[in-house]
């Protein structure tokens, strides 16, 4: 972890505070100055009726006024730039804290990913970030605002009167407790609605995924009447939420009235006594009212500063996670000579069976590897650890006799071509997505690849061709098709060890033997592993490991297996009645 | 040399807006009018508050004029309470109107929700093929909630503010007509100019909500595709691209800031402006026309909340103008054409189950090709058929014919002899009770997702179905009809899925039965009790198959072997064997260790 890092997650707030400097500074100065001119307003005004009230000449009364106009030029331009600093200011620190987020990641392996929900994920870089970000921004903006003000208005009430003063700002310091205190009980509210929300959400989501099946019974109606159940417990906490919101601002003008009132009754004495005069008594009044925001912006900006603090605690979460893989080696890998396999035993984290016991085998360059075995037997999990997705113990698996936590993670996974399980696109080009594993390339690598899994034609019927876009915009494939791009994409790399997990079952079996029959060709002097379910896929393999319950059955071509392991001669069995294991 | 760096593609739909402030309200106001009551509350709760409010400056110049000035300390306690009793009314007034007008906010959400979710059920099957699921169900919650803040944070608070506007400038009239006019003389400038920027923040607004949409659908997607990005070695470009996207979000979001920095100073800047005009003019008005010093006060009280109002409004214009998208594709969904219900029933209570295909030939769309072609079959009462055939040969688009998801336009189908157009397809679907191959399941308990929440099915129906589709097991491993389903079925196993849909069928005791058999890998305990369970299913019925199992195929009296969308063989197993056609060549691919359909198979569970 870098040094600024650590120091963010320490105290993130003052972090970015410290990173822009010149920023807050000015942005509060510029601040400090609009609220002294704001202030000045009302003493102006106060001037002015006591001008009038004296009947004044004009030409005094409009020289007052002038000054207040000179006022109202000051006052637009500063509050002008307390924006615009102090929002560069959050602004900036939500981008760097964003990107932060992200890059931290996408960096993180499967342990991280297989917890969470991609929606969470989405919430954390935009929502937290985002709260964050009204923290630090208007949160500690508006403390500011209100202590700024206080410190302003106070003496200058003073100046009119302490004794007025203290009666009518009586209750005023109660109000950031009873801001804060609203503010938490609208939280809690928001969050149940939130929770109600997310109820709805999923009734709406199965209804519209079961949809074939209410039709089918013809369920429309109980099946609203079920999703009201939902849509009434959801306007019910709407409407909590709106009784808590419609409390928040009636509550606050409450100690002004009584401030209000109070004057009316105890200061009026000293005016007509004239120990005040009347455009001092209006100030004063209207001090009173501009009383309230500063008070009340402290309760909402600690509010918002604590929000900000939680979010922050789940960023933080996701920033001290760390790899599953650490990225420790520092050798250079540029070809396949031999791999290695020796007693790999493995269990997921957290979990006490082992998904492999012992597995060992060797293969050299431009060997062919088929893997077999029921599911759960332990194939993905071999190639997530061929893949380096996972941690293993040092010596396990080797790479030309040296072991893979002394090879760089970059320089491995340059090593391997892999096709996973699930076709996962992109929404990018159908080039783009074949080319993804390059940094340059051009349409020859692509069209190649393309032909290799007879995907050519097809792209050719596409209306934009190898330039359509892929998924919900674009073109629309079908699992094998799907299936076929991403075994393209594997090829594109030129990988010198392919490895192809279950890659092609939703490819019709003519199709697969035309495919893998193309790619022996292609990959003969490749290095290749291919697990599937299919016997056909792996019979031409040079040797075809079978695994059960994560240990080896056996290992061998298909003409002794078929003999001697178990395991295959169940699902060769199965396969011949048609059924697929 | 190509470089892959222009994700240019995650943009947000960028449909045209139809709808404006106007139109919108259009809409909405049958539903609020509904509640004549609720909406004469609203409007009398309003006026009372605004009426409240206006009263506090005149109390205050009357307690100047005829308090301080004439030495009435009478005066001054009356004004004293009478203000401290205002504001308290205002106060509750201001409670009760807010929170009045949200909860019939509410009110009538729930009631367009409720409609939508109504509505939605009853579009065509053809809409939930064309729109993933996601955006329907975006529709009935998130817009339908953006709906709801445009309602009660745009409309009732731009009405109230106005309202409040409104009541002050006949209240700066009523002191003086003459000064209001020359005070405000500036006022169509400011309005002039809040509109030039209250333009260009909505196109602000808009581009930054487009973006932000653009951050969260590429993070989506890259979380979603995290695991390939590693191994392709591209997480370095996925972060470069995130980080351009994040400072082009952090750029627009600062130069909507700018925006706002140049209008909230403008306004209060014409604040303070018309203020010191007030206090000029009303300084010369003092002196030659006899204003007071209370009433000039008290109209500059009322001049400096002139402007909270303005700001209220253009704050929530302009925010709000994009929750109208919202609101327009929520509307624009309810003006999807529902499926027709018209049509009649049987008029016999329990049908024989006799099905006929007349020269049936069906095309999903004009231009599209045929997916089935002069489809001829009759299938007596009590039969069992197996339709078998490779992917997209037909049998799907079959039994979806059968349930009256489509209409046939070619040809016709007849069950006991009435032609399927003339049925409504309510009367229609509990008849033909469908086993799904990946058998849908809710989320709640057994007994739901047996009786699907129909009153009809007691406890007592549900038991003895579970117990005819083999769910002994399930019942036991789950504490019995009350167990909990969790969401998609997730706690359960495949086989266990489609054993419940055979319990729900069985309680629904249709006089067809439909069974697509699942293909998923299926543990061999329950691929027993399946078998079990379809032979009860069978029983008595007729049945039509879309067989995988040869075991299956074997019970069945008559295969149906399609091919394109047209029949090729029909017969027995050992005949068509014999024939050496296209069933024989099915079948021994089969050998070859294929399954025809696992295309299917991929779309169950993500591999974990």
């Amino acid at each position: 972890m870098t040094n600024e890092q650590s120091d963010l997650l320490k105290r993130p707030i003052w972090h970015y505070i410290k990173k822009h400097k010149r920023l807050v500074a000015l942005g509060l100065t510029w601040l400090f100055i609009t609220n002294a001119l704001e202030t000045l307003v009302p003493w102006l005004v106060g001037q002015t009726l006591d001008k009038i009230t004296a009947d004044a000449p004009l030409r005094e009364v409009f020289a007052i006024i002038a000054y207040i106009f000179v006022v109202i030029v000051f006052l637009s331009l500063f509050r002008f730039l307390w924006r615009v600093f102090w929002s560069t200011f959050h602004h900036t620190s939500a981008e760097d804290l964003r990107n932060r987020s992200f890059a931290g990641m996408s960096l993180l392996g499967p342990s991280f990913f297989r917890t969470r929900k991609i929606g969470q994920m989405i919430s954390l870089i935009s929502n937290d970030v985002n709260s964050f970000r009204m923290g630090i921004g208007p949160g500690l903006l508006v403390i500011f605002d209100g202590v700024f003000l206080i410190a302003l208005i106070v003496p200058v009430m003073g100046s009119i009167s302490w004794t007025w003063t203290w009666q009518t700002l009586l209750l005023m310091p109660f109000v950031p407790f009873m801001v804060k205190w609203i503010l938490s009980r609208m939280h809690v509210q928001y969050h149940e609605r939130q929770e109600r929300f997310a109820d709805l959400s999923g009734s709406a989501q199965e209804i519209v995924s079961g949809i074939r099946t209410i039709k089918g019974f013809a369920q429309e109606t109980h099946q609203t009447a079920q999703f009201n159940v939902h849509s009434a417990a959801f306007r019910h906490s709407c409407d909590r939420v709106a009784a808590w919101d419609a409390l928040f601002g009636p509550s606050l003008e409450l100690p002004v009235a009584l401030g209000s009132v109070l004057l009316l009754l105890l200061g009026t004495p000293a005016v007509m006594a004239g120990e005040v005069s009347l455009g001092q008594f209006f100030a004063f009044y209207q001090y009173i009212q501009r009383m309230v925001w500063p008070m009340s912006a402290i309760g909402i900006g600690l509010g918002q500063v604590q929000e900000a603090r939680a979010s922050f605690s789940r960023i933080e979460e996701v920033l001290r996670f760390q790899p599953d893989v650490p990225d420790t080696g520092d050798v250079d890998v540029a070809e396949l000579i031999t791999l290695e396999v020796r007693d790999l035993s493995f269990s997921y984290p957290g979990a006490t069976l082992k998904a492999l016991d012992g597995v060992s085998f060797r293969l050299a360059r431009g060997e062919c590897m088929g893997i077999v075995g029921m599911t759960g037997s332990g194939k993905s999990t071999l190639v997530e650890l061929l893949t380096r997705q996972y941690p293993v113990p040092p010596g396990t698996i080797l790479i030309n006799g040296i072991s893979v936590e002394r090879i760089r993670l970059e320089s491995l996974r340059r090593l391997i071509g892999v096709v996973p399980q699930d076709a996962f696109l992109f929404s990018r080009r159908v080039s783009e997505n074949m080319a993804l594993g390059l940094d340059d390339w051009d349409m020859d690598d692509v069209e190649s690849a393309a032909r290799t899994v007879r995907l050519d034609q097809e792209i050719a019927t596409w209306p934009d061709g190898f330039e359509a876009l892929v998924g919900e915009r674009g073109v629309n494939l079908s699992g094998g098709q799907k299936q076929r791009m991403t075994l393209a994409r594997a090829m594109v790399r030129e990988a010198p060890l392919v490895i192809l997990d279950d890659s092609l079952s939703a490819v019709d079996a003519k199709t697969e033997e035309v495919i893998l029959k193309q790619l022996r060709d292609d990959l003969a002097r490749t290095t290749s592993i291919v697990v599937s379910h299919r016997l056909a896929s792996v019979r031409h393999a040079d040797m075809i490991l079978v695994l059960r319950a994560g240990r080896v059955e056996s290992l061998g071509r298909h003409e002794e297996l078929i003999r001697v392991s178990e395991t295959y001669q169940i699902l060769h069995e199965m396969q011949m009645q048609g059924r697929s294991g | 040399m190509k470089k892959t760096n222009a994700h240019h593609f995650f943009t947000e739909d960028n449909v045209a807006l139809e709808l404006t402030f106007k139109k919108l309200f259009m809409k909405l106001w049958p539903y609020l009018w509904r509640h004549k009551a609720k909406v004469i509350v609203s409007l009398l709760l309003v006026g009372a508050y605004v009426t409240v409010g206006r009263a506090l400056p005149f109390l205050f110049g009357y307690a100047i004029d005829d308090g301080i000035k004439e030495h009435n300390r009478h005066i001054i306690v009356t004004v004293a309470i009478a203000y401290g009793v205002l504001e308290t009314t205002r106060a509750v007034l201001a409670f009760l109107q807010n929170r009045h007008i949200q909860q019939f906010g509410n009110q009538v959400l729930f009631e367009i929700r409720e409609r939508l979710m109504n509505h939605v059920q009853n579009l065509p099957v053809t809409y939930f093929e064309k729109n993933p699921s996601g955006r329907t169900v975006t529709r009935v919650t998130n817009d339908i909630y953006a709906l709801g803040e445009l309602f009660s944070q745009g409309f009732a608070a731009i009405f109230i503010n106005l309202i409040e506007m409104l009541s002050i400038f006949v209240s700066l009239f009523l002191i003086s007509p003459s000064m209001t006019g020359t005070t405000l003389l500036i006022l169509p400038v400011l309005l002039w100019v809040c509109a030039l920027l209250s333009h260009k923040i909505r196109l602000q607004f808009g581009a930054t909500k487009r973006k932000l949409a653009m951050i969260n659908a590429f993070s989506a997607e890259a979380f979603s595709g995290i695991k390939v990005l590693q191994l392709f070695g591209r997480t370095g470009e996925s972060r470069d691209f995130f980080n351009q996207l994040s400072h082009e979000y952090k750029t627009l979001q600062l130069s909507t800031v700018r925006l706002f920095a140049t209008l909230w100073p403008l306004i209060e800047g014409f604040n303070v402006f018309t203020l010191a005009v007030a206090l000029a003019v009303g300084a010369y008005f003092h002196q030659y026309h006899g204003l007071s010093v209370g009433h000039l006060s008290a109209y500059i009280l009322l001049l400096q909340s002139f402007f909270k109002p303005l700001k209220n409004i253009l704050e929530r214009y302009n925010q709000l103008q994009n929750s109208l998208a919202s609101a327009d594709r929520v509307f624009h969904l309810l003006d999807e054409e529902e499926e027709s219900r018209e049509g009649r029933d049987f008029a016999k209570a329990r049908l024989e189950g006799r099905i006929e295909f007349d020269k049936v030939s069906f095309r999903y769309a004009e231009h599209m090709p045929y997916v089935l072609k002069d489809i001829q079959l009759a299938i007596e009462p009590g039969m069992s058929v197996a339709l078998v055939g490779r992917t997209g040969s037909g049998k799907t688009t079959t039994i979806s014919l059968l349930q009256k998801f489509y209409d046939v336009l070619e040809g016709e189908i007849r069950i006991d002899g009435v032609p399927l157009s003339q049925l409504a397809p309510q009367a229609l679907r509990p008849r033909v009770g469908v086993v799904q191959q990946d058998g849908f399941v809710f989320s709640g308990s057994l007994f739901s997702n047996i009786s699907l929440f129909d009153p009809k099915i007691s406890r007592e129906t549900a038991m003895w179905a579970a117990e005819q589709a083999q769910c002994q097991d399930i019942l036991r491993k789950h504490g019995g009809l009350d167990g909990k389903v969790q969401e998609r079925g997730s706690n359960l196993s495949a086989g266990e899925r489609q054993l419940l849909a055979f319990a729900r069928v069985l309680a629904f005791n249709p006089d067809i039965l439909i069974l697509d058999e699942a293909t998923a890998n299926i543990d061999s305990v329950s691929e027993k009790a399946i078998q079990k369970a379809t032979e009860v299913a069978t029983r008595g019925r007729t049945s039509v198959i879309i067989a995988h199992r040869l075991s299956t195929i074997l019970h069945c009296d008559l295969i149906v072997v399609l091919d394109k969308g047209q029949i090729v063989e029909m017969g027995r197993h050992a005949e068509l064997l014999q024939q050496r056609g296209r069933y024989y060549e099915l079948y021994t691919l089969q050998f070859w260790g294929s399954s025809t359909e696992s295309e299917n198979a991929s779309r169950g569970e993500p591999p974990r």
